[in-house]
């Protein structure tokens, strides 16, 4: 039985380093998930170096701006701000706001690429449900802002399609988008049974249409050096988005029908939204897509971790991040290590944490000798385990690439897994791991891999501490070698503790910050985007909220490159 | 992928206007592993027919997964994959009057509480899953019948002519709607039809793909590209919308040869014919059946009850040339096998129908026959000695997982353990329905 269990085991573990050594080359976006052809300048030969002085130039550097697609966050937020005066609208599409909520509905995470079918028919029934509840005469009102009277409909009609296309274009409508949706209502008055009938329409055809769906930038600037200047409306939608996960509010839009947004007020309007409730959902969503924790809920094992424990631990983690971010030291590195958490009565009854009762969430001090920030606590862990075990490797590719952004490259492809005879008595992981990765041709990637792996193993498959695995004491300690910051530590604390130290760590940081606020890889351009980020960082002392409001003001924001306009 | 797309369907509800929704693919539900329990029924449907049956012409022979269908049954033939007939079951709790006991047994099971005037002393099954199942559509249930209230009703609310009570202290009779051009009107009337509900979608998705198609033009090569693969997804969902049309009003078909409230005229010993009414009731009972299938399909309900006259069943049947009243063959000219037989086997021709529009209407996931379950019965078993024992009972349909093409032979068990049964299917997890005494326990088998 031991042999069987060693060759499996063997092969179990080769399965997963092929997993995760395939994984790593490809870009984690953030918010969306880039396919290769995304653009120019996208894939890992082009990332470009971090120590470019020369970088930054007196003209606007932005890199490439494809056509993006709402995804499922933003269409969720985006609806929540568009008909929050008429709540029966969104009590009708709240089925269809809890699947885009949903981890596992990830065709609307792919906003580079075209959308699939399932994709359209959701958006058809998104816009069939709201367009029908809000021609009903209780949301109607709310969202024409008239009462048609016999002989002034179409003043209220007018009214109407100025105020709804304003807000669901994300711009002033034009006179030929009015035209256009004049003729609409028209024809959903006549189908569809007088006023109520004609909203309906025009509420159905926008909602699935692109000035919708998609950041549309046509931008008829003046081109300077291969760069067009975006509109201000443009400005403002990509700048809310970013940072509240939503479409611009009065005040943006207001800011944007002022003119075009210089440095300053960019800087502004950057400090006004992050103090809003959506950057704090947005600062959630960061994390839940960077460590790409819906995993946590796919987990067949063990049974004992139950959905509601999931989504429990993916609460923690989000307030946690959110509270660091917001109201707490506010800095990269405190994300780290922070030692404390919050959880509420069944949470800490999970982590065996005593003194929390209740529904409530709370802020839990912790054991500083155990936890530190939000890779020791359950959502990353159980998100990088699998079959009821951990997985070092798994865990090791994860920190080493997303936090590191180190490249890994993948295993050769006529890798065998050593046929071992079993060893005698109970092993831990790291002992079964080491040996089977114990040759040469291995040990290329596996000595920098798999100590960081090693670091967690003191949290099991569900991030729960252990101080032995089969009755032997764990050994957590390992190097870390490749990064600013290089030294020994003795288990994951102390490892963290040092990744936070590092300004790789913190460049990487603000990597992934540009990876998901323009939602495609990095690309050469960026170069100087990113140094404007490392000096913020620099000067505030790894602060997050500094650091976005660097990354607001760089060019990618107010700019794009002129031949992407060419037709 | 197109039929398995015609399956599914979602309903606008209440806004009285035909759904031409797109199907939700219900993705995201977690993968069931084998041993996850199947879901509740979503249907609840009752089907009355009066006079019991000729047992042995009823009772098919063979084995429960190897039988074959008695004369009886025989039309069933093509839909005895859905069915699961229930031989050996008795109405042991149908004390009273011994026909009215019989519905009034047949879906509370409970006795008549006083005869032989009175009515049940618990609810009705389908009202009691009415609550259940109906939530959130605009009726709790619907009762139809036809050529009711025959014999010394007189056409008025009686004993031998009510099987739904209502789940309330009181388990008021339900009397069932009579007029089918009332019913056509009160279910049907405020809905739009289809071809409406259909120029309506392609007109939105007409403007939706103009506008696509309008912004490409204005946007640089890889932008316009992708908005042109939007814009061939549109296309394509227009092409697919024009495939799904689920809620479809039947034809109101012209009855008025059919008198509804003939029964007011009726003697109690049958005497008065209304031959042109009895004419009519093929034509009427079809239309009825398709009016109970749409209401379901339409969502207006999702429990539904058809009743076949009354258990006097006073008119006649000329379509089958039999020219006295069904209480005749029964026993008031004596046992009469040979005619029973034969209006019986009309009844399972009917049955048949019923089954198969439910089988080739779209449900919310499969046809609604997947998702329902169809329980056919009568007062009684035997028309002669009004004998409750070896009810012919029969089940259709596989909601809650009922597991059909069997043939189930009980010992005398009560049939109040098939009531609790039903329940328990239709989500409903009581141990015990009607009076208790008669209660030992669900039914095994059925799934």
């Amino acid at each position: 039985m031991k042999t069987a269990a060693t060759v499996r085991t063997a092969a179990v573990l080769l399965a997963l380093l092929a997993a995760a050594c395939g994984r790593a080359t490809q870009g984690d976006a953030g918010q969306g998930e880039p396919s290769p052809s995304a653009g120019a300048g996208s894939g890992p030969a082009d990332i470009p170096p971090d120590d470019d002085a020369t970088a930054c130039t007196a003209a606007p550097q932005p890199g490439p701006s494809p056509l993006r697609r709402l995804s499922g966050f933003h269409i969720k937020s985006t609806l929540r701000d568009l008909f929050r005066d008429a709540p029966a609208v969104l009590a009708a599409v709240q089925v269809e706001l809890d699947q885009l909520g949903s981890p596992s509905w990830s065709q609307l995470r792919e906003p580079l690429e075209p959308p699939v079918e399932l994709t359209v028919e959701m958006y058809h029934r998104i816009a069939q449900r709201a367009a029908q509840a809000g021609s009903d005469p209780a949301s109607l009102n709310a969202l024409t802002g008239c009462l048609p009277l016999a002989d002034d409909e179409a003043d209220c009609r007018d009214q109407f399609l100025e105020r709804w296309l304003g807000l669901s274009y994300r711009r002033p409508p034009s006179e030929d988008d009015l035209s256009e949706m004049r003729q609409v209502f028209a024809t959903g008055r006549e189908l569809g049974g007088g006023f109520a009938g004609g909203v309906r329409a025009v509420l159905q055809v926008v909602l699935q249409g692109p000035d919708f769906l998609y950041l549309i930038e046509q931008t008829e600037g003046d081109v300077v050096s291969g760069v067009a200047a975006l509109g201000p409306y443009e400005t403002a939608s990509r700048l809310s988005y970013f940072l509240t996960g939503s479409m611009p509010d009065a005040e943006l839009l207001a800011a944007a029908q002022a003119g075009p947004f210089s440095a300053e007020e960019m800087e502004t309007q950057a400090r006004r939204l992050l103090g809003s409730p959506g950057s704090r959902l947005v600062t959630r969503h960061f994390f839940e897509r960077l460590l790409r924790l819906e995993n946590v809920t796919a987990l067949a094992e063990p049974a004992s971790y139950s959905d509601e424990i999931a989504q429990l631990a993916l609460e923690e983690t989000g307030k946690f991040v959110e509270h660091v971010t917001f109201d707490g030291a506010g800095t990269f590195g405190a994300l780290l290590t922070e030692p404390y958490s919050f959880m509420n009565g069944e949470l800490a009854a999970f982590y065996g944490q005593p003194g929390v009762a209740g529904d409530g969430f709370q802020l839990v001090a912790l054991d500083p000798a155990r936890r530190a920030g939000v890779l020791t606590q359950s959502a990353f862990l159980t998100s990088t385990s699998s079959g009821g075990r951990t997985r070092p490797v798994q865990r090791g590719v994860s920190l080493l690439t997303k936090i590191l952004c180190l490249e890994l490259p993948p295993p050769p492809p006529d890798i065998a897994p050593p046929l071992d005879p079993p060893m005698p008595g109970p092993v831990t992981t790291r002992q079964q791991l080491e040996l089977a990765t114990r040759s040469v041709a291995c040990q290329d990637c596996h000595r920098d891999i798999d100590p960081i792996g090693f670091a967690f193993e003191h949290y099991d498959a569900v991030g729960l501490w252990r101080d032995a695995e089969n009755g032997l004491p764990i050994d957590s300690s390992g190097t870390l070698h490749e990064t600013d910051a290089p030294g020994a530590f003795a288990d994951a604390v102390e490892l963290v503790q040092r990744i936070a130290r590092s300004e790789d760590a913190q460049a990487c940081f603000g990597k992934n910050w540009l990876r998901y606020s323009h939602g495609r890889e990095l690309a050469p351009q960026d170069a100087c985007a990113l140094q404007q980020l490392e000096a913020a960082a620099r000067n505030s002392g790894g602060n997050v909220v500094e650091l976005l409001v660097a990354l607001a003001k760089t060019d990618q924001f107010r700019y794009r490159l002129a031949s992407e306009l060419e037709r | 992928m197109i039929p398995f797309r015609l399956n599914r369907r979602a309903v606008l509800r209440g806004a009285g206007s035909v759904a031409i929704a797109l199907p939700w693919l219900e993705i995201m539900r977690p993968e069931r592993s084998a041993h996850a329990a199947p879901s509740p029924a979503r249907r609840f449907i009752t089907v009355f027919t009066p006079g019991g049956t000729v047992l042995e012409n009823w009772r098919p022979s063979g084995t429960e997964a190897d039988f074959q269908l008695s004369p009886i049954l025989a039309p069933l033939e093509a839909m005895k994959e859905r069915l699961l007939v229930l031989d050996g079951l008795a109405m042991t709790s149908a004390i009273g009057e011994q026909n009215q006991s019989g519905i009034i047994a047949w879906l509370t099971g409970t006795a008549q509480q006083d005869a032989p005037s009175s009515f049940a002393a618990g609810p009705s099954v389908d009202q009691v899953l009415a609550g259940r199942l109906s939530a959130g559509l605009r009726l709790p249930s619907l009762q139809l019948a036809v050529r009711w209230g025959t014999g010394k009703s007189h056409g008025l609310p009686h004993p031998i002519n009510i099987a739904n009570f209502a789940d309330t202290p009181t388990f008021d009779p339900i009397v069932p709607a009579l007029d089918p051009v009332q019913i056509w009107q009160n279910l049907f009337g405020a809905i739009a039809p289809p071809s409406a509900a259909l120029e309506w979608e392609r007109s939105i998705l007409d403007a939706v793909g103009s506008r696509y198609a309008k912004l490409a033009q204005r946007l640089g090569a890889a932008d316009r590209q992708r908005l042109e693969a939007h814009l061939d997804q549109i296309r394509a969902l227009e092409r697919r919308v024009a495939e799904v049309v689920t809620c479809v009003p039947p034809e109101l078909v012209d009855t008025s040869d059919y008198d509804p409230a003939a029964g007011l005229l009726s003697t109690d010993a049958g005497e008065y014919r209304d031959l042109e009414t009895d004419g009519a009731i093929p034509k009427v009972g079809k239309l009825m059946t398709d009016m109970l299938v749409m209401a379901l399909a339409c969502d207006i309900t999702a429990v539904a009850s058809l009743q076949w006259s009354d258990t006097e069943a006073k008119h006649t049947f000329p379509w089958l040339g039999l020219s006295e009243h069904l209480h005749c063959y029964m026993n008031d000219c004596g046992y009469q096998p040979e005619p029973l037989t034969k209006i019986f086997r009309w009844y399972s021709q009917e049955h048949a129908y019923l089954l198969e529009q439910l089988a080739n209407t779209p449900g919310s996931e499969g046809s609604l026959l997947d998702e329902s379950i169809v329980f056919f019965g009568s007062q009684m078993q035997s028309p002669a000695t009004h004998d409750k024992r070896n009810m012919p009972f029969l089940l259709a349909g596989n909601g809650g997982g009922l597991r059909t093409n069997r043939f189930l032979k009980f010992d005398g068990d009560s049939h109040n353990d098939l009531l609790v049964t039903l329940l328990n299917l239709c989500g409903d997890a009581r141990a015990s329905f009607g009076a208790q005494e008669h209660c030992t326990g669900p039914l095994g088998g059925l799934t």
